[in-house]
């Protein structure tokens, strides 16, 4: 099974609110100078932006702790291999915000403003998030209401980074156009890989933010865990 | 005459036109660049930095701090001379091999900017090598190191050892931070000092070039 496709930015949902919480805002207004700027830059952006996602299912399987598909064996953390035990498939996904994004925002970073790069920054990450959830809402679509856990990625909590490169040799072709460089993060850089386990005991309320131990990082202030 | 207060009212609200009108009102009136900076822009910053730490204001407004203070500097710097020099230090700022993250990297730089360090910013995926020759050719006071990847933040140990390896780890002090890193592995890989914000990264920065 698998799926992919170039969506349109509107198609994403993506609000000004979304962008705060990636400001940092935590539910808080900006003031109305900040709200400008993000407004004319997210308007900016939806001219140029094509996101993508690609995803495919493939069967696999627990082994120890580590996560078998294909016969690659990723080297997953003890905790992840526990979560995933009972897993009998894998979704592995990759959204990116495209190429688009980042001759945009590199644009913006040679104006040389830092708060417009901060919101370039923050629009996206706000973007690659909401494809990340779109590229989600697929899934379960193709599906039908099988159960699944939540969304792991190769970088993530004691997870290597260097898994990227196999995470990649399994999507194959199917990787809209997102690359890994020597020190294995993709490029465009709003891109964001990861795999999903399919299997009728699977918790999805288990997430790599919930068993981390950081309480102060970004992400979990940002609404993640 | 001029009323500085509207200047620390204009760098705290992040207003960079006020701040350059202000402050070149006040340059024309001959009022002393050190008496500007230390009795209103810094005051100005320090107080944007606890309202940032108190929750009671977000890095949009740090920035926008940043930069009207930024814009009042650049035109008081080129007035100062020798031992009224505005720098406060050198530093050497860049995120660690193997991380491209840099906008937590710019608002830390750009925030010491603002505060009267002279910032020299190598960017992203920056070797040990680089790090290294840039401390020796500004002779900096500091080097800054980020990461935002647990995987890349054990970069920060080799830079370290790096400095020793080159002799030159006593002429420069090390600082830390990204979302990752934390107090005691900064302790762990024998850094100077580790912050979590870009308004501790400043007061840390003048902890350790008075040290």
């Amino acid at each position: 099974m698998r799926a992919s496709a170039v969506i349109s930015f509107s198609e994403l949902g993506l609000t000004p609110q979304h962008v705060y919480a990636s400001m940092g805002y935590r539910g808080a207004e900006p003031d109305s100078e900040t709200c400008s700027l993000v407004a004319r830059m997210l308007a900016d952006l939806e001219r140029e932006v094509k996101p993508a996602y690609a995803l495919k299912v493939l069967p696999g399987k627990v082994e120890g702790h580590s996560v078998v598909i294909d016969d690659i064996v990723f080297d997953t953390p003890v905790f992840l291999g526990k979560i995933l035990q009972e897993a009998h498939h894998f979704a592995l996904f990759v959204v990116t915000a495209g190429q688009a994004y980042d001759d945009w925002a590199a644009r913006i970073k040679k104006q040389g403003d830092i708060l417009c790069e901060f919101v370039a920054d923050a629009i996206g990450s706000a973007t690659v998030e909401s494809m990340g959830l779109y590229a989600k809402k697929r899934l379960e679509e193709l599906l039908g209401g099988a159960t699944h856990s939540s969304t792991f990625c190769p970088g993530q909590y004691h997870w290597h980074i260097s898994e990227q490169r196999k995470f990649f040799t399994l999507m194959g072709e199917d990787n809209v156009g997102v690359t890994i460089n020597d020190s294995f993060l993709m490029h465009p850089i709003k891109s964001v890989s990861g795999l999903i386990g399919i299997g009728e005991t699977l918790d999805p309320t288990i997430t790599a933010c919930s068993l981390c131990p950081r309480l102060d990082c970004f992400r979990r202030n940002a609404g993640h865990a | 005459m001029t009323d500085l207060n509207l200047l620390y009212d204009a760098i705290l609200n992040g207003k960079l036109e006020q701040s350059v009108e202000v402050t070149n009102q006040a340059v024309a009136e001959g009022i002393e660049p050190q008496e500007i900076i230390n009795g209103y822009m810094i005051k100005a910053m320090e107080e944007i930095g606890l309202r940032f730490q108190n929750g009671e204001a977000f890095v949009p407004n740090l920035l926008m701090a940043a930069r009207a203070m930024k814009g009042s500097l650049d035109i008081l710097r080129p007035l100062m001379k020798g031992a009224n020099s505005v720098s406060m230090g050198k530093v050497v700022i860049g995120t660690v091999k193997g991380d491209l993250h840099d906008i937590g990297k710019n608002l830390v730089a750009s925030m010491l900017e603002g505060c009267g360090f002279e910032v020299i910013n190598l960017g992203v995926d920056i070797s040990s090598e680089k790090f290294i020759e840039a401390a020796k050719e500004h002779k900096a006071d500091i080097i800054c190191m980020s990461a935002l990847l647990t995987t890349t933040m054990n970069y920060m140990k080799e830079v370290i050892d790096a400095l020793e390896a080159a002799g030159v780890r006593k002429d420069v002090k090390v600082m830390i931070g990204g979302a990752p890193v934390t107090d005691a592995f900064a302790q762990q890989i024998g850094a100077d000092g580790y912050s979590e914000n870009a308004n501790g990264a400043v007061a840390l920065a003048r902890k350790l070039v008075a040290e």
